[in-house]
């Protein structure tokens, strides 16, 4: 397992095979997540959010944060976020949010919090996220039960050190 | 070589499709920014209308395109306008008369057979020379761009231009 590397999705071409890799890995948000689900939330997202890709040394696509920003009140959403399981490791999930929060503090300058949602049956992300957020709501989406974490702006930064 | 073109009845073929064009889909250059072609591309597998694929003889995808009923202007309400969506075939397959053709009769055998009646077909094209004359045999330009013709044609029109071909369009 080599080092990923962090990419704006400014291209059309980044967003082609950002849009390949989602349809084809995003039975991993949930077993039930249809195909036309996946695509009905593309065709929603792509327009008002933003996409970090995270590729091998050899430009393959292993993973990506999809987000957006509310000026209103300084909150950044991850929508979601994906990672190949061959990389799913403590280094390159450490590295791989640190080089976007770097990316998100140039795009942003009033970032006062990020929220972000997981499955409520998914222990594993649950843990991770506890970590450096906190629990503030459980909502359905879709049909689906999910908490939504929040971390201070700062305090993300502390524990990533960046 | 053979190809043909397959209605995507399933989602392995409607993934196929999808996959085909954003593999390709610099080569499409499609003038909308990358959320405005998508939803071009994609909006025929989520309202349940057509898409098709051109397989070789190999069974790899080779083309595709896809269409809607009803237009922006009409609301989609206007259901016996098609809109064609996307179409596009790889380079090499390009210029074959008779691949354009069945490409065409595939279109509009299938839409003369559908339950609902479909009158017309509207499309949009770049604006070079050969797409010009191409499109130009069969179809009545509306309206004029920077980086697009529009296009329509009744599908009465088109059918009686492809009866010309009958035995170029080996079906």
């Amino acid at each position: 397992m080599g080092r990923l590397y962090a990419t704006p999705c400014v291209q059309d071409r980044d967003y082609a095979r950002f849009v390949s890799y989602y349809i084809a890995h995003s039975y991993e948000f949930d077993e039930q997540y249809t195909f036309h689900e996946a695509v009905a939330h593309l065709m929603i997202s792509l327009q008002d959010s933003r996409i970090m890709l995270f590729d091998d040394e050899e430009g393959k696509l292993h993973g990506f944060i999809l987000y957006r920003y509310e000026a209103a009140d300084g909150t950044l959403f991850i929508d979601s976020t994906i990672l190949s399981p061959d990389y799913r490791s403590s280094i390159v999930f450490y590295k791989g949010f640190g080089d976007w929060v770097r990316h998100v503090m140039m795009e942003h300058s009033e970032i006062r919090q990020v929220r972000f949602f997981v499955r409520a049956d998914h222990p594993y992300l649950i843990r991770l996220y506890g970590k450096f957020a906190n629990r503030i709501e459980e909502i359905d989406r879709g049909g689906r039960a999910e908490l939504v974490y929040e971390s201070a702006f700062y305090a993300l930064k502390r524990y990533l050190r960046v | 070589m053979y190809e043909a073109f397959y209605i995507c009845a399933s989602e392995m073929y409607q993934r196929k499709y999808m996959d085909f064009l954003l593999n390709n889909y610099e080569d499409l250059r499609l003038p909308y920014s990358f959320p405005v072609a998508f939803r071009f591309i994609a909006s025929p597998v989520l309202l349940g209308h057509e898409c098709f694929l051109c397989v070789d003889d190999e069974g790899e995808a080779v083309g595709a395109f896809s269409y809607i009923h009803g237009t922006g202007e009409g609301n989609y309400e206007d259901r016996h306008v098609v809109q064609l969506q996307v179409a596009y075939l790889t380079q090499s397959y390009r210029r074959r008369t008779a691949l354009f053709l069945l490409g065409l009769h595939t279109l509009a055998e299938h839409l003369s057979g559908l339950n609902e009646e479909v009158t017309e077909l509207v499309f949009w094209t770049g604006t070079d020379a050969y797409t010009g004359r191409l499109f130009g045999k069969f179809a009545e330009r509306t309206s004029v761009g920077e980086a697009v013709i529009g296009y329509r044609v009744s599908l009465s029109q088109l059918n009686a231009y492809l009866s010309k071909f009958k035995r170029r369009i080996s079906v």
